[in-house]
């Protein structure tokens, strides 16, 4: 028997930090000279068959050789001694007769002390409620690839029963943090379980002798043998996955591929896109998420993205449970999420969990960090344009801890390097913060605090002035009871406000203020009644307060009229159920039902129009007046959620999943890209709330010994009531919006292949997608049509995509990575003829979206240069240089005509038209490993 | 209500690694569609009407209607008869219909046995007087050069316009005087002679229609009057500014109606490649085919008060200017040397003398103004600042 997956570096990194324990020397094991000249690996199995020892190296490092044996009466020691130093091979053995075998670097076997007292908190109690009340908050191994059977529970309780649970909690090893969303596996029974924001799981198994294998995003693979006697606690400590030793730029649960029942998400840590070229430095969540598949956006410097064929309003980010109602610095070019106090984002495309709601193409759902609960540490970085720095640290040891990450646009030097006066009077400023507090109030009740906030300040010429902000508040309670059950409670706050001044033209000079703020308070609950079933019930509501804003003239020249564009109020609230059932060990299904609420409510007055005429000011009839709080009108629906997995063999699955979705907020926007100043806008009784539905099929397969993973999706989705604009409707100061909106409908379908090589030195995905987005805005009132009531493409519709993302580590130190983009061009509406208005050039378009723009394609490197690896140092440092669009390639931005002295002109914009260099530093306390 | 959105143009630059190229689609699809562009105004005729056809975008070219039967009909059943006077291009009598503000005025057109066309009523407005039309000294970058230069902005106001809303729309023309570099002193047609009145080519007067059309309503402004309405920019680096110049500006009240259509075509061919810019998308006009509805029929025919102001402005003082201007050097005095070399087409060819005595052929745009374009007859309407 072999233990292949152990990875002899990175005991090496554990090793080191354990303080020193004496050896203890065990009974000499005689090595029988029988086992002369038998290969390597004959050799290990023969030795584990007869004796207790048991033999960890990586199968890839050692390549198999003969063994000598020189006389009889040699000890295993001496043996190993004699034929592995010729070959380069370093081993030692532990108290436990665990043999490590490595290349290069000899391991140090020492545990820490205590070792075998602490593997006695496995020897489970008697009462799992006292146990717990009277344990440490944490008691475990630290003994997590010592293949020493962990018994749970007792003989005597379990004399009765023929089922156990076991459950427990998954921890870092390092700082103790929770291991989220780890997966819990039991080859035998072919079930498993995965652990949630705490950390918690709960396993229900037949007792028995069993191998448990627990994986998760960044931590080593644990692997345990376990012996289940009676329901018992079971705790494990994981070793944060090592990157820089030999992986990893991207990870999505490994098993999930196959096993897990999701389908049309993705789930990508931080750490692991630390080498993905930037630009300007500046590493991006969302610019990684782009690199997915199903994920376009209209152009480069685009704010958000567009999942499957929707519209970027259609997305949902949640940063611990916040929402953010703008996720851009610089109207685009950046992302408003630090990536250092990220710990992962998951990507939801379909099949959406009950809990969620209220968007139709995605939820962006982000967690951040939780704070070292060890020791303080802290890490920063410098950029061509930021600045930032986090810390973080326990505020009560192993219980509580707080981080806090800050970055900032250090200076507008970039701009002032620029000869244009126009370009030089411009300021372009952003900040974000995130504060993160986890805090134990007693084993089992736990409470999160995150805090965000994002800025932006920015000066155009000398004539216009934008802000922007986001502050966001989650508090989270979250209380576990009966070992396996989770309640979580929590209250969010989100504000997201902008204002511009502008005086470009003197005589309309004028200011304009928006703000949204939404409230809301979510209860729910998570039940495993035993392994194969999963509920999940909650409640939340939503009271969205927006105020459309005042347009106001900005100065005593001015001499426009102010106007206000009054309040918005309603209250959107759900209530969900789900299941998730494993019927069978190969088969499962999962459904879930929300019911949503929504009222839009006073105080407001509302027109109404003449029956069957456009909805336009001539055409109003009446004017009803509606009181606070008063209900104006209301839309309920349900939400279908259902998804099924089969499994035909271990390593290939094909699910299925159908869903419907309401969303009763938009963002008022008829440009290509979202603008600066679009605005969030409720659902009324002129505009009704848009819903979606989406079907979706997928074939999922791990080839090449797992290597590779492999997965196929195929979706159609179709939008109602989605909501588009008369041409030439002006939303920024519209007192009426109803009378520019228009529904529509919208119809996309797609096919989407991803390969991924989630580790080894090469490591990275391939995916191509091919799509396709219509919409039609028809109606019998000949005002309200768009483009003639016919079918156009979408701004985003990009029907061949194709993303390569590779990594290559040379060394620890060394590595490059490299991104490869291409996509069909955007469509865009070109002229189809001249004709002549009082002697000048005027231009006649074609029908909406008719043509594209020139293909996409872009190059993108970076290199990767990491500090020394000494063990004993106060900080460590990284470089990246990265090249962005190293071909230079003038990839069209857009392609826009223009009149110049009564002739029509055309051009072409590209965004980065030149390929675009930057360096960034980054540095954190500790060494390389920490 | 409708305000400008910003040029957010401007946030391009700031990455400063944009640029742009020019770029002409291929466009396989051509449209012919007709196309109407004329006006009535409550200013005496003749008013005409033109006709004409689209034309492929890569190849532009005017392709006049002709044969059409076209009339202005007004609300009290007079007709107008407009006569085909150039291709494509139909005027009323010169004594027939005047328009009158408060009536309401139509075009017809018949194409042919098949196709008529029709606008809507449209009633002629009231007309507004402007107020003034002045000049600031502004410093702004040039695309070219790169950096800033001096110039002139011009701006207008109106006066209080008789009712609360009104939509303007302001077209303009401008003459400027400007003069050769050298005075003549002797001609040459196959022999040399005497230029008398060496004044005679130095002073020039050229016109050119500005070319771009500016629109303002008074709807968001708190009074019905107009100020500092932004007009066009005229650098120090031609020779616009270089001794008079004269703007004549025509401020056009339009129905809400026809404002619209304006505004659009503004925006459509006014376009910054921002993503933050609508779709483009297809403008109507106000003809309409009385049979087939869906037919596009662009441009628009206008019914409008018109009201005018011209001003002068002289060189302003203490600007550096950018214009280039003629030197002699060793290749004019050779040019002389060589004049009856000189192919006779190009007779006469004018010489100059320095103050030292020594006669020069320098490049004629030096000394013939009419070279650039203008006019030695001094317009009618031009009034010396002495």
């Amino acid at each position: 028997m072999r233990y292949p997956v152990l990875k002899g570096h990175l005991l090496v990194v554990i090793f080191v930090f354990l303080s020193s324990f004496a050896f203890s020397q065990q009974i000499e094991y005689i090595v029988p000279l029988n086992l002369n000249q038998q290969s390597w690996s004959n050799f290990v199995k023969e030795v584990e068959a007869t004796t207790n020892y048991r033999f960890f190296y990586h199968s890839d490092s050692i390549v198999d050789f003969q063994i000598n044996i020189a006389s009889d009466g040699l000890s295993l020691e001496a043996v190993l001694s004699e034929n592995l130093s010729t070959q380069q091979y370093y081993f030692s053995i532990d108290a436990e007769h665990n043999v490590f075998v490595s290349k290069n670097q000899a391991l140090k076997a020492e545990l820490p002390p205590g070792f075998i007292d602490m593997t006695q908190s496995y020897v489970a109690d008697s009462s799992l409620t006292d146990q717990t009340e009277s344990s440490k908050d944490f008691l475990s191994t630290t003994k997590t690839y010592v293949a020493k059977t962990l018994v749970v529970g007792s003989a005597r309780e379990g004399v009765h029963i023929s089922k156990a649970t076991v459950s427990g909690y998954i921890k870092n090893r390092e700082d103790g943090l929770a291991v989220v969303g780890a997966t819990l596996y039991i080859p035998q029974l072919e079930t498993g379980t995965t652990t949630d924001a705490l950390g918690f799981y709960s396993l229900q198994l037949p007792k028995g002798k069993y191998r448990l294998v627990v994986n998760s995003i960044d931590t080593e693979e644990g692997k345990y043998e376990l012996q289940v006697l009676s329901n018992g606690k079971l705790d494990l400590l994981l070793d944060k996955k090592v990157y820089a030793l030999d992986e990893v730029i991207i990870k999505s649960e490994r098993y999930d591929n196959v096993r897990g029942t999701q389908m049309g998400f993705e789930k990508i840590s931080t750490k692991s896109i630390k080498e993905i070229p930037t630009i300007m430095g500046e590493r991006d969540i969302i610019k990684v998420a782009l690199l997915l598949p199903g994920v376009q956006s209209v152009g480069e410097g685009a704010s958000g993205f567009n999942v499957r064929g929707s519209p970027a309003d259609q997305n949902l980010f949640y940063i611990n449970n916040v929402p953010i109602y703008n996720t851009s610095h610089l109207f685009g070019f950046f992302s408003t999420f630090p990536p250092d106090a990220i710990s992962e984002f998951t990507l939801y495309k379909s099949n959406f969990p009950a809990k969620f709601g209220g968007r139709l193409s995605s939820i962006f759902d982000i967690t951040a960090k939780d704070g070292n609960k060890k020791n303080f540490s802290a890490r920063g970085g410098i950029s061509p344009i930021t600045g930032k720095l986090l810390v973080e640290g326990p505020i009560v040891k192993d219980k509580s801890s707080y981080l806090v990450g800050v970055r900032s646009t250090y200076s507008n030097w970039v701009l002032k390097l620029i000869e244009n006066p126009e370009i030089k009077n411009s300021r372009a400023g952003f900040a974000d913060a995130v504060a993160n507090f986890s805090i134990a109030l007693t084993p089992k009740d736990r409470i999160k605090i995150l805090g965000y906030y994002s800025y932006d300040d920015i000066k155009m010429a000398n004539h216009t002035q934008f802000n922007y902000e986001n502050i966001g508040t989650s508090v989270t309670w979250n209380h576990v009871f009966k070992e396996k059950h989770n309640f979580e409670l929590s209250y969010i706050y989100s504000n997201y406000g902008f204002g511009e001044e502008n005086s470009e033209f003197q005589l309309e000079a004028y200011k304009h203020s928006y703000r949204l703020k939404h409230n809301e308070v979510r209860a729910g609950v998570t039940l495993r009644p035993n392994n194969d079933h999963r509920i999940a019930i909650g409640v939340n509501s939503v009271l969205y307060m927006l105020d459309q804003g005042e347009h106001l003239p900005l100065n005593s020249e001015s001499l426009i009229d102010g106007v206000d564009l009054g309040q918005e109020k309603g209250l959107e609230s759900s209530v969900y159920i789900s299941e998730d059932w494993d019927i069978s060990p190969l088969f499962s299904i999962s459904a879930g039902l929300r019911y949503n609420f929504y009222s839009y409510l006073g105080p407001q007055d509302v027109y109404s129009y003449v029956e069957g005429a456009p909805k336009e000011i001539e055409n109003i009839t009446d004017t009803t007046s509606y009181g606070n709080n008063e209900i104006i009108k209301s839309y309920s629906a349900p939400d279908f959620r259902l998804a099924a997995k089969y499994i035909i063999n271990p390593n290939l699955s094909v699910k299925a999943s159908f869903n419907t979705l309401h969303q009763y907020i938009f963002m008022l926007s008829n440009t290509i890209a979202l603008s600066p100043t679009d605005k969030w806008k409720l659902s009324d009784s002129h505009i009704k709330p848009m819903s979606g539905q989406q079907y979706a099929v997928g074939a999922f397969t791990n080839l090449a010994k797992n290597k590779l993973e492999f997965s196929t999706e195929v979706y159609y989705k179709r939008v109602k009531n989605l909501v588009e604009y008369k041409d030439g409707a002006d939303l920024l100061v519209n007192e009426v919006p109803e009378v520019d909106v228009l529904q529509g409908e919208l119809e996309a379908y797609g096919i989407e292949f991803m390969l991924k090589k989630p580790f080894g030195r090469l490591n990275g995905w391939v995916n191509y997608t091919y799509s396709k987005s219509m919409v039609v805005v028809d109606s019998d009132i000949p005002g309200n049509q768009t483009n003639f009531g016919k079918a156009y493409p979408a701004n985003y519709d990009k029907p061949h995509a194709l993303n390569l993302v590779l990594n290559y580590k040379f060394s620890r130190r060394l590595s490059i990575s490299g991104n490869l983009v291409y996509a069909t061009g955007r469509p865009t509406t070109y002229p189809s003829a001249i004709y002549y208005q009082n002697g000048m050039q005027v231009l006649h378009y074609s029908m909406r979206n008719e043509y594209r723009l020139p293909d996409y394609f872009r190059v993108d490197l970076s290199i990767n240069l990491e500090g020394n690896l000494l063990a004993k140092k106060l900080a460590h440092g990284s470089w990246n240089l990265s090249v962005y669009n190293v071909t230079g390639r003038k990839n069209a931005y857009s392609v826009y005509f223009t009149s110049e002295n009564g002739q029509v002109k055309g051009y072409k914009l590209s965004v980065f038209g030149v390929p675009i260099v930057s360096l960034s530093y980054n540095f954190k306390l500790g060494n390389y490993a920490n | 209500m409708r305000i400008k959105s910003i040029h957010f143009v401007m946030l391009i630059p700031i990455f400063l690694l944009a640029c742009v190229d020019e770029y002409w689609p291929n466009v396989d699809r051509y449209e012919q569609l007709m196309v109407v562009d004329g006006m009535i105004t409550d200013e005496p005729g003749p008013y005409e009407v033109k006709l004409s056809l689209t034309a492929p975008a890569n190849d532009p070219s005017y392709i006049p209607l002709s044969g059409c039967f076209v009339s202005i009909v007004d609300d009290l059943g007079n007709t107008e008869i407009l006569k085909e006077f150039e291709p494509g291009t139909y005027r009323t009598d010169s004594n027939g219909i005047r328009g009158i503000t408060g009536r309401q005025y139509k075009l017809i057109v018949h194409r042919d046995d098949e196709r008529s066309y029709e606008t809507a009523f449209e009633t002629l407005p009231l007309a507004t007087e402007i107020d003034s039309i002045y000049t600031e000294i502004e410093y702004k970058e040039d695309k070219d050069l790169h950096h800033e230069l001096a110039g002139l902005q011009f701006y207008l106001d109106s006066k209080r316009a008789k009712q609360d809303t009104n939509y303007f729309m302001w077209r303009g023309e401008a003459t400027y005087h400007y003069e050769s570099d050298y005075t003549i002193r002797w001609y040459y047609d196959g022999s040399l002679e005497w230029f008398h009145g060496p004044d005679s080519l130095y002073h020039c007067w050229k016109t050119y229609p500005l070319n771009i059309f500016f629109l303002q309503s008074t709807l968001a402004l708190n009074e019905p009057i107009i100020k500092r309405l932004p007009l066009h920019y005229v650098n120090t680096q031609t020779r616009l500014l270089s001794v008079r110049y004269s703007l004549l500006m025509r401020q056009f009240s339009l129905s809400q109606r026809a404002y619209a259509f304006w505004e659009t075509l503004a925006e459509m061919n006014t376009q910054q490649g921002s993503l933050y810019t609508n779709q483009p998308y297809q403008t109507k006009g106000n003809l309409v085919n009385t049979t087939d509805l869906s037919e596009v029929v662009l441009g628009y025919f206008l019914v409008t008060a018109v009201a005018e102001k011209r001003i002068f402005v002289d060189r302003p003082n203490n600007l550096p200017f950018y214009y280039p201007t003629c030197s002699l050097d060793e290749a004019d005095f050779e040019a002389y040397g060589a004049l009856h070399w000189a192919d006779p087409v190009f007779y006469p060819i004018y010489a100059i003398e320095t103050n030292g005595g020594r006669r020069a052929v320098p490049n004629q745009s030096c000394v013939d103004c009419r070279r650039h374009g203008g006019t030695i007859n001094k317009p009618d309407f031009w009034i010396d600042p002495w």
